[in-house]
């Protein structure tokens, strides 16, 4: 997979090139790089002149402007042969530094990492209010904007997830639309599902189900103030709960889905189901900046599926039992009617198939032939209607087969045989 | 969690049957019978069992939107399917429910989810299916209530549906059911409509003819409907507005003459005026002469319900009274017909007078001044009277064109339109009116004697008795200075009527006095002298003028003097008569006692019996104790019993001519 932080990496790799190309190239260059070297400690001097959290805005204006392809007529005077060539390459290190001791005060004005508590929560205040004043404003463009929240939130610096974790809750809270756009870009290029995302919904999950109950109000909206970042939250919030899937042989712990945030996926999927799922197809390069590789997006539609299917089999809890019987309803409903406007991989085959081997796992040990039964049918039936609606991508013969190798149930049956006939 | 049914291989059963069992087994858990629904739809996608499951679960369950949904899909793939058409028929039974069922509501509203396209198709397949036409009509009305568009295509069928049913079901009486919804449903929706003019006037026509009927027959019966759905609020403002809504489409100028708090007397002027602006046109513009008689017939026949209504609500009837010889010297004589129609042409000479209801004087004048606007031109008079015919008003207009040409003064006409059938009296009445100014006054008394006969108060016409509650105020309206003419709605009641009587028999006494002789000459004084009692003191002048004559000749013979004269003031002046300082009149005018008239003495005060004078001023004083008799019996009695003795003076005149 390609992130940012292969962007990042590539980027190393042609300053590094670009070095060399620089030492062939002769006195001119070297001239330059001189010219850009006094710059850069001339910008860290007049920012320390100013007070937090001044410093912090304008520190953020400079980092748009050393990110931004120069297209200024100074700027192609200097690398006007180098342009031709090769395409602009930001200096990545001075960025970080600027972050670190500019923004998050991870480091002092020699590049130490700061001894005490970096933040004091009035300041982590200030600091919100700026960020959040940042991306909310208008006069950079978005993917501007965007390029420069991916770099303040790079995972190679983890910790600043808790600040990213309030910085969503507190978007969430004021229905912000700006923030949780550039969170959810964040997510999809750093992956839904990685570590990283994870750890974000994990933190939005404390904030309204946990740890605030009562402002759930203000999650149930968040379809409304932000579709992408819903689709993305969900698709994270599945590898929370539920189950890992594994090719190991043992069966790894069914984590059960708080109540009242499966009452809330559901309530958003048969309210904005096809809303949710026409912002995965949005024009997202428009969102990055030049040359950024668009991520995939991740439907929510695998995780879901592990969650009502796998749940018939682990889920001991009945009123939890009947909420997964109606987000199964309504995750079949929202894959029946499924928006024109989608992205072409919603559920692959070997999401499915990962769902099927778990189950077999399942009929080795002793499970009650009921819940078994319950679990095929919730299977056949999710399966069903997704191929129904065209919305399995891959190898669907594989599927099928692995369908048939199941214990036999007459509703299987009769899926698998209709399928096998419409292929 | 035991939540499906344990797999079952029976092969007895398809597998549609399978995923509709599995379905309705599961119904205790909604979000269950619902994910089976859903799997078995995507596998058998045209199976009407499985949507019709699926429909009567979401039905189950009061979910309007998703049962639309499911109505929509089964009623779009299976259109021949018979359940779905039993469903159909609840669907519009509902809409047409006025106090509906819960599931009525909710079949209504189901339908209110439902695209136009297919609402509109339900109707209209609906509608086409029933054999019953008025079931047909109301599907159809509601269609092009639902779809206004619709009215376009549909609209000018449905009309001829309704038409054809109308003649059919109720051939000649245009107050019926099917015309009910022609008039005030389908109207209305084909007003926005572009309608080539033939049509627009037979929609017209059409509802004129309802109303109007509707109105005239004073019933409220529509055939074909029950009591309860027969009642048109307001006919008249219904008629008017509808009306309104049709000729606007004609473009006519006078459209907007009945709109909203119009007034009879501005519309007729409105009309005048437009009759006066287009002249000569009248005769060549078919349109024009349409407008015109229309309007003027609309506003004929609303004056004429409301006068008709006027005179039956204050028991009237119209008469001509004599105009005051004080007012216009000359002008009491009752005046030949011919010579009344040239100089009492215009309505400036006409005084119209009620005591009671006197708006019917303005009701009556707008009816007149249509009816004359008809009579100007040949035209418009063909018109008004095909309308007429057309409308079968022939019998309702009869007592006002009576009225109108008694106004006219045209005695002759006037007494051909008057039918038995009205009421007997009020037709005497109008009788008595007609033969004194056609100056036949034998006729004339036969029918005052008809009439007081009736007064009499032995008589079984009880309602004429009420008191008035002055009886010395003379009810009948003296006629206004300067008119040359005066009509007079004259209220039914016994008194007024005896007034009436009374003016019209004096006028003619006095009319015919000049020519008569002595004693003829006497009885007719006499005769008026009993006739003024009753208004007493009015006519005073009359009186003066009768004793002067008296005086001058200086005798004065009635013997039914003691008989009907008791005014104290009557009694007391030919008490002062007969004395010396009073000019020692020779009265003849006590009854001849049986003494008396075996000693052959003639009761006079003449010459010096003063035995006969002593008797005679023994008998006056006898007379005035009298003074309380009831002087309006006591007229009835005069005119029923002396009947002849009027005559003899009546008559005499007739021999002079």
């Amino acid at each position: 997979m390609i992130t940012y932080e292969t962007y990042q990496s590539n980027t190393m790799k042609s300053i590094k090139s670009k070095n060399k190309e620089s030492v062939e190239n002769g006195f001119q260059d070297q001239m330059n790089r001189t010219t850009i070297n006094r710059s850069q400690c001339e910008m860290k001097v007049s920012l320390r002149k100013l007070d937090f959290p001044f410093c912090t805005k304008e520190a953020l204006s400079r980092i748009e402007n050393l990110l931004a392809t120069p297209n200024s007529k100074q700027a192609q005077g200097l690398n006007a042969r180098s342009n031709n060539h090769h395409p602009y390459q930001p200096p990545t290190d001075l960025i970080n530094e600027l972050i670190q001791e500019f923004v998050f005060c991870e480091t002092d004005r020699r590049g130490f990492p700061c001894k005490k508590q970096p933040l004091s929560c009035l300041r982590e205040l200030q600091l919100l209010e700026v960020l959040s004043d940042y991306v909310c404003s208008s006069s950079p463009g978005r993917a501007a904007r965007n390029a420069v929240f991916m770099s303040l939130f790079n995972p190679m610096h983890p910790d600043r997830g808790r600040i990213l974790v309030k910085l969503v809750s507190m978007a969430i809270s004021i229905n912000n639309h700006a923030v949780l756009m550039a969170t959810a870009i964040l997510m999809q290029q750093q992956s839904c599902t990685s570590k990283f995302s994870i750890q974000l919904a994990q933190g939005v999950v404390n904030d309204f189900i946990i740890l605030y109950p009562d402002c759930i109000d203000k999650l149930r909206e968040l379809p409304i103030s932000c579709p992408l970042f819903c689709a993305n939250f969900m698709t994270a919030v599945t590898e929370i709960y539920g189950i890992t899937l594994s090719d190991r042989n043992d069966i790894p712990q069914w984590v059960g889905v708080p109540e009242k945030l499966t009452t809330t996926i559901i309530e958003w999927i048969e309210k904005f189901g096809p809303q949710l799922i026409s912002a995965l197809s949005m024009d997202f390069q428009s969102y990055l900046p030049t040359g950024a590789i668009v991520m995939a997006a991740v439907a929510p539609y695998s995780g879901l599926l592990k969650w009502t299917i796998l749940s018939s089999l682990h889920e001991r809890n009945t009123s939890a039992q009947n909420l997964y019987l109606f987000l199964h309803l309504a995750v079949c409903n929202s894959l029946y009617l499924l928006p024109e406007k989608r992205p072409e991989y919603l559920l692959t085959a070997v999401n499915l198939i990962s769902i099927i081997h778990h189950i077999k796992k399942c009929v080795n040990l002793t499970v009650p032939q009921e819940k078994l039964d319950d679990c095929l049918i919730r299977l056949a039936q999710s399966v069903q209607v997704a191929m129904h609606s065209k919305a399995v991508y891959g190898n669907v013969r594989t599927l099928l087969e692995e369908m048939e190798s199941l214990p036999r149930n007459r509703l299987m049956t009769i899926v698998t045989s209709f399928q096998q006939r419409s292929i | 969690m035991a939540v499906f049914q344990s797999y079952d291989f029976d092969s007895n059963i398809s597998d549609q049957e399978y995923l509709i069992s599995c379905a309705r087994n599961s119904k205790s858990n909604i979000a269950i019978s619902k994910a089976w629904l859903l799997t078995a739809k995507t596998i058998f996608p045209h199976e009407m069992g499985i949507q019709f499951e699926d429909y009567n679960l979401e039905k189950s369950l009061k979910n309007t939107k998703e049962a639309s949904k499911c109505f929509s899909d089964m009623f779009h793939s299976f259109p021949e399917e018979p359940s779905i058409w039993e469903e159909v028929t609840n669907i519009t039974v509902s809409l047409q429910a006025e106090q509906p069922t819960p599931e009525q509501l909710f079949l209504k509203e189901m339908f209110s989810y439902l695209t136009p396209d297919i609402q509109q198709q339900l109707l209209l397949v609906t509608a086409n299916r029933t054999s019953n036409t008025l079931e047909h009509c109301h599907l159809m009305l509601l269609l092009l209530r639902s779809f206004p568009l619709t009215t376009i295509q549909y609209g000018n069928g449905l009309l001829d549906t309704l038409m054809t049913a109308e003649q059919m079901n109720y051939g000649n009486n245009p107050v019926n059911q099917f015309r009910k919804i022609l008039v005030t449903d389908l109207i209305p929706l084909l007003i926005p409509v572009q309608l080539p003019v033939p049509v627009i006037y037979r929609l017209l026509r059409t509802t004129v003819e309802f109303y109007i009927s509707y109105i005239f027959k004073g019933v409220t019966e529509i055939e074909g409907l029950p009591e309860s759905e027969c009642r048109i609020e307001n006919p008249w403002k219904c008629l008017m507005g509808t009306f309104e809504e049709i000729v606007k489409k004609l473009g006519w100028e006078l459209s907007s003459i009945f709109s909203n708090s119009w007034n009879k007397d501005a519309a007729c002027q409105r009309i005048s005026q437009f009759v006066h602006i287009h002249g000569i046109r009248l005769i060549e513009d078919g349109q024009l002469v349409m407008q015109v008689a229309y309007c003027t017939f609309l506003l004929f026949l609303n004056a004429l319900y409301e006068y008709n209504s006027l005179l039956n609500e204050g028991d009237m009837i119209m008469l001509e009274l004599p105009v005051d010889p004080s007012n216009n010297p000359g002008m009491n004589e009752p005046v030949p017909k011919k010579r009344c129609r040239s100089k009492v042409g215009t309505e400036e000479d006409i005084a119209l007078t009620a005591s009671q209801k006197v708006t019917i004087v303005r009701t009556f004048t707008v009816a007149f001044r249509c009816f004359e606007m008809f009579q100007n031109s040949d035209v418009l008079k063909k018109e008004f009277y095909q309308l007429i015919q057309n409308l079968k008003l022939e019998n309702l207009v009869q007592k006002i064109f009576q009225d109108v040409h008694l106004y006219k003064g045209m005695y002759h006409e006037c007494i051909e339109k008057i039918k038995l059938s009205e009421s007997e009296l009020k037709h005497d009445l109008k009788l008595i009116c007609i033969h004194f100014y056609k100056q036949d006054f034998n006729a004339m008394l036969e029918s005052i004697a008809n009439v007081v006969e009736r007064l009499s108060p032995y008589s079984k016409c009880n309602t004429l008795h009420s008191q008035p509650k002055d009886p010395q105020v003379s009810l009948l309206q003296k006629s206004p200075p300067n008119a040359k003419r005066h009509l007079h709605f004259l209220h039914m009641k016994k008194r007024p009527i005896l007034q009436y009587i009374a003016k019209l028999l004096i006028v003619s006494l006095r009319k015919v006095r000049s020519r008569l002789q002595n004693i003829d000459f006497d009885l007719a004084q006499g005769h008026i002298l009993v006739l003024l009692q009753l208004d007493w003191p009015q006519d005073e002048l009359l009186f003066k003028e009768i004793v002067e004559v008296i005086k001058m000749n200086r005798r004065f013979s009635y013997n039914l003097f003691m008989k009907y004269v008791i005014c104290t003031t009557f009694l007391e002046e030919f008490m002062y008569l007969s004395s010396e300082r009073g000019g020692s009149v020779a009265l003849d005018i006590l009854i001849p006692t049986s003494n008396q008239l075996l000693n052959q003495r003639r009761m006079s005060t003449r010459g010096v019996d003063k035995g006969a004078k002593e008797d005679f001023k023994m008998a006056m004083r006898r007379q005035t104790a009298r003074i309380n008799e009831n002087i309006e019996n006591l007229l009835i009695q005069f005119i029923v019993n002396e009947k002849e003795a009027i005559r003899h003076c009546l008559n005499s005149q007739r021999t002079d001519l």
